[in-house]
């Protein structure tokens, strides 16, 4: 089943409208912004003392999130080292929506398997002992469906809840069972300055090949060629993030006026060459270093 | 924990409270534009979100009566609310227990009869839980139905109440029960107590719950307490509600 | 709450021993960097189903009877959606994608879909939907089931250091066998979609390259396989529409580097996946054109048998 964001029905004519719309050069969106204009939104951290570390952020349309990272001890086994990427477990949960609903998966498996790129350091620092590592718990809570996708809003607060997150600091020996510091000041950030920062992930859609759109809303979605989900990694020893992942999202309604004869036929069937998913990509480089730049000062605003 | 530190000899308890003192309770409105009505309350380290839908027509037709509107509640715990981390299943019996609890209480003080053939769905998000989850729970509805203008008789106010047994040591007539007002977790954990929700914060009991055994004869006194502070409570929230109304006047006339 | 309905196992659970032989040695990757496997594809296997296929991809192991990957896909539809359906203009299509309970060595899958097989399975959608003339079926609803039988013994991936890359293969065949078995059910596409999947990995140690662009430039391997013991460092799956040069499907991990202007290794990746897809592509035709050979035989033969009378058709 499609998301259900996506499944209000717009009708032919509107679809129409929308598109060429968005085809124009210059681009014109529905809510007047710049292709690579965010909606305005609201974040705050650290906002939950029981967490180690937390986030809330609110968008313009009314989409709210609410992120919550527990670490727990759990003794390492010798067999599975392999077994690493099992050290951070990403739950979503869509209010309204079942456990199961592929909205839910396809938005955790996205942060999970951004954060755990191997050029990602964190299951290292995760380390405790030799025996013992942390077991981090990202829960994430969409609190109002959105009226948009929410993979943007989703990837940028656990970014923030992530960055806020310390873990108690090690007063034992490396062979003993580990004992930590009370002082909650004394505690270790889980990203610090100079390792590579938490990824985000940034959902961009084009149509008609030369139009590219940053933040797209629910009908900027349905008449799109592509959606595509770039996941970003910066670190502050490079100028510019790198992508360690993209994931294709459905795009158009599936043929919604396949039998118009305007643009939208060839929106909602076929793909894309490939030349404007390089483009697309590429353009989300310099994109994705502004949000870095913007999320920054959210935390150094707290 | 041992219950001898729950109070201290000169009668503070484990946060520095006095036995009638009430946490901080902290609570807004519309924190949510995408809800009819919603609310964010904060009373101690217990936080929780609540949206409210509706009136709006029921999505299943057994919810749909002629004779008034459905009060649908569905309360969800973040895995991460409580000390350990831990994902509550949506069928979890005590769950259901403070979903249908909820759903009665409202169902009392909203004026159901005013929207037939609808359905009224209350959601609640608790974030961070630290005692009296139930009674903030029922103070995060009132004030997100308030927000959302569904008709109601009058506020709907949750308060805890527990009993703390005193040993008199060489002198037994110092021992005895001495009741304590809005638990926390930790007071929660070892002593009696009991939720006591009311219409109006007068005498008008619609929501009581008592889970832990205590003696007969002491549940008088610890209702009477918790009764109290919904009293203090309703004042507390009726000047939020009237604070964000003026609020929202001032920003139409602008 | 304790669970008396079943008996349970101790609830800390407990360590097997762990002998030193049972720590296995990468195998060293036996084939080129650009040589694809073999592949196995047929239609129409599955009679009850309007269209099915089945594919297979041999093990690149040097050691006989090592897993393969086996993949049926069966389509149903386009068929009435169910009256409690909403309206649609449009064929729905769902994909599900199920990895049989002893698909994966070691560890038994259960019945139940778990995160991975409904991620898979949306993307497998996606793929797909944008190739099949949706508008052509209102009301209707096309299903595709995908088994995945045999999955090359690497789906949780053993190793940290390196991209896993056991799903992205299964994606890939996926798509592959499903656009097969959509075109045995007569659905209308406007093309057919294959998978091909490409990867970057760490030049292994006695690499030729060695004096030449240095150690560091990665290799860029075609259909990798998680049992060629490369250590991967990005890979990609894209499904391809090789008739009309279009990409519906794209998924990479790994960190890319991205290069202004220059041949970069998002590039290298990408028209790698490309490169494969298409080649997977001439496999694809060949089974749907022996499908189609079949089913023109079949045809001819029941028009003699009905017209074995008719004097004109017989001359």
């Amino acid at each position: 089943m499609a998301p259900s964001t996506l499944t209000t029905l717009i009708s032919p004519a509107e679809l129409s409208y929308l598109r060429s719309s968005l085809a124009l050069v210059p681009p014109i969106r529905p809510d007047a912004r710049t292709p690579t204009q965010f909606r305005p939104l609201v974040a705050e951290i650290d906002i939950l003392p029981s967490t180690n570390g937390s986030a809330r952020m609110v968008w313009g349309d009314g989409g709210e999130c609410v992120v919550g990272i527990k670490a727990e001890v759990e003794p390492t086994e010798p067999t599975s080292y392999g077994k690493r990427r099992n050290w951070v477990e990403v739950g979503v949960e869509v209010q309204g929506q079942r456990d199961d609903d592929p909205l839910g998966v396809f938005l955790g498996m996205t942060v999970g398997e951004s954060l755990l790129t191997p050029t990602s350091t964190l299951t290292e620092r995760l380390v405790i002992t030799p025996k013992f590592h942390w077991k981090l718990y990202i829960d994430i809570l969409l609190i109002t469906p959105p009226l948009s996708h929410p993979a943007t809003l989703l990837s940028l607060s656990t970014n923030l809840a992530l960055r806020s997150t310390r873990i108690p600091r090690l007063i034992s020996e490396s062979d003993e069972d580990p004992i930590f510091d009370d002082d909650w000041d004394a505690s270790i950030p889980l990203y610090s300055i100079t390792s590579q920062l938490p990824p985000i992930t940034l959902l961009v859609v084009s149509v008609e090949e030369r139009n590219i759109f940053f933040d797209p809303t629910r009908e900027e979605l349905s008449v799109g060629d592509c959606v595509l989900a770039i996941s970003l990694a910066s670190s502050p020893a490079h100028d510019a993030p790198k992508v360690i992942g993209v994931r294709t999202l459905e795009s158009g309604t599936g043929g919604i006026a396949a039998d118009a004869k305007d643009g939208v036929v060839a929106a909602s069937i076929g793909g894309v060459k490939r030349r404007v998913i390089k483009r697309i990509i590429k353009e989300s480089l310099s994109v994705g270093k502004e949000v870095f730049e913007s999320l920054q000062g959210v935390v150094d605003a707290n | 924990m041992s219950r001898h530190e729950l109070l201290s000899p000169e009668g503070l308890r484990i946060d520095g409270r006095r036995w009638n003192e009430l946490r901080l309770f902290e609570a807004r409105l519309s924190t949510t534009t995408a809800a009819d009505g919603s609310s964010y309350v904060e009373w101690g380290n217990t936080k929780i979100i609540c949206t409210v839908a509706g009136p709006v027509e029921p999505k299943m037709g057994s919810n749909r009566s002629q004779d008034g509107a459905t009060v649908v509640v569905e309360v969800c715990f973040a895995a991460f609310s409580g000390n350990d981390r831990k994902k509550r299943a949506r069928g979890d019996k005590r769950v259901q227990e403070m979903q249908t609890a909820l759903q009665r209480t409202f169902s009392e003080a909203i004026l159901t009869q005013l929207h037939p053939r609808s359905e009224i769905l209350i959601t609640l998000h608790i974030l961070s839980q630290d005692g009296s989850v139930l009674a903030a729970c029922v103070n995060a509805c009132t004030l997100a139905l308030v927000d959302a203008g569904v008709p109601m008789s009058d506020y709907v106010v949750a308060c805890t109440a527990g009993s703390y047994f005193v040993r008199g040591g060489n002198n037994p007539e110092d021992e005895g029960e001495d009741p304590l007002l809005d638990m926390n977790n930790l007071e929660e954990a070892d002593l009696p107590s009991v939720t006591v929700g009311t219409i109006g914060g007068g005498e008008k009991i619609t929501l009581l719950q008592l889970e832990t055994k205590v003696r007969l004869e002491k549940l008088e006194g610890m209702m009477a307490v918790a009764l109290d502070g919904c009293g203090k409570l309703r004042e507390l929230m009726d000047e939020i509600v009237r604070a964000h109304g003026n609020e929202v006047v001032r920003r139409i006339a602008l | 709450m304790t669970d008396r309905r079943r008996i349970n196992g101790p609830s800390e659970g407990t360590t097997p021993p762990v002998f030193a032989s049972a720590v296995v040695t990468k195998p060293t990757p036996t084939r080129a960097p650009d040589s694809l496997r073999k592949i196995f594809l047929k239609t129409s296997l599955t009679p009850p189903a309007t269209g099915s296929a089945f594919l297979e991809l041999p093990s690149p192991a040097p050691y006989p009877n090592s897993s393969t990957l086996k993949i049926t896909a069966s389509v149903y539809g386009p068929r009435p959606l169910p009256s409690s359906a909403a309206f649609s203009p449009h064929a729905r299509l769902t994909a599900e994608l199920k990895f049989a309970p002893f698909s994966t060595p070691h560890k038994r899958r259960g019945y139940v879909r778990d995160a991975v097989e409904r991620d898979l399975s949306v993307q497998l959608q996606n793929a797909l939907v944008k190739s099949i003339k949706t508008g052509a079926y209102p009301k209707s609803g096309i299903d595709v089931f995908i088994t995945v039988l045999d999955c090359e013994g690497g789906l949780d991936g053993d190793d940290d250091e390196g991209v896993e890359v056991g799903l992205m293969g299964v994606l890939a065949g996926a798509i592959t066998c499903a656009s097969a078995a959509v075109a045995d059910a007569g659905i209308e596409c406007v093309d057919l979609v294959s998978g091909g999947v490409a990867a970057l990995v760490k030049r292994p140690q006695n690499s030729d390259a060695m004096d030449t662009d240095g150690m560091n430039a990665p290799m860029l391997v075609l259909d990798p396989s998680p049992a060629d013991g490369y250590q991967i460092l990005s890979a990609a799956v894209v499904g391809y529409m090789a008739g009309r040069e279009e990409v519906t499907l794209l998924w990479t991990k790994g960190s890319v580097g991205i290069l202004d202007g220059e041949e970069d290794e998002l590039d290298l990746l990408m028209d790698g996946a490309i490169m494969t897809a298409t080649a997977v592509r001439l496999v694809l035709n060949e089974a749907v054109k022996e499908r189609m050979l079949l089913g023109l035989a079949r045809s001819k033969g029941k028009l003699k048998e009905d017209g074995g009378g008719d004097v004109a058709m017989s001359s």
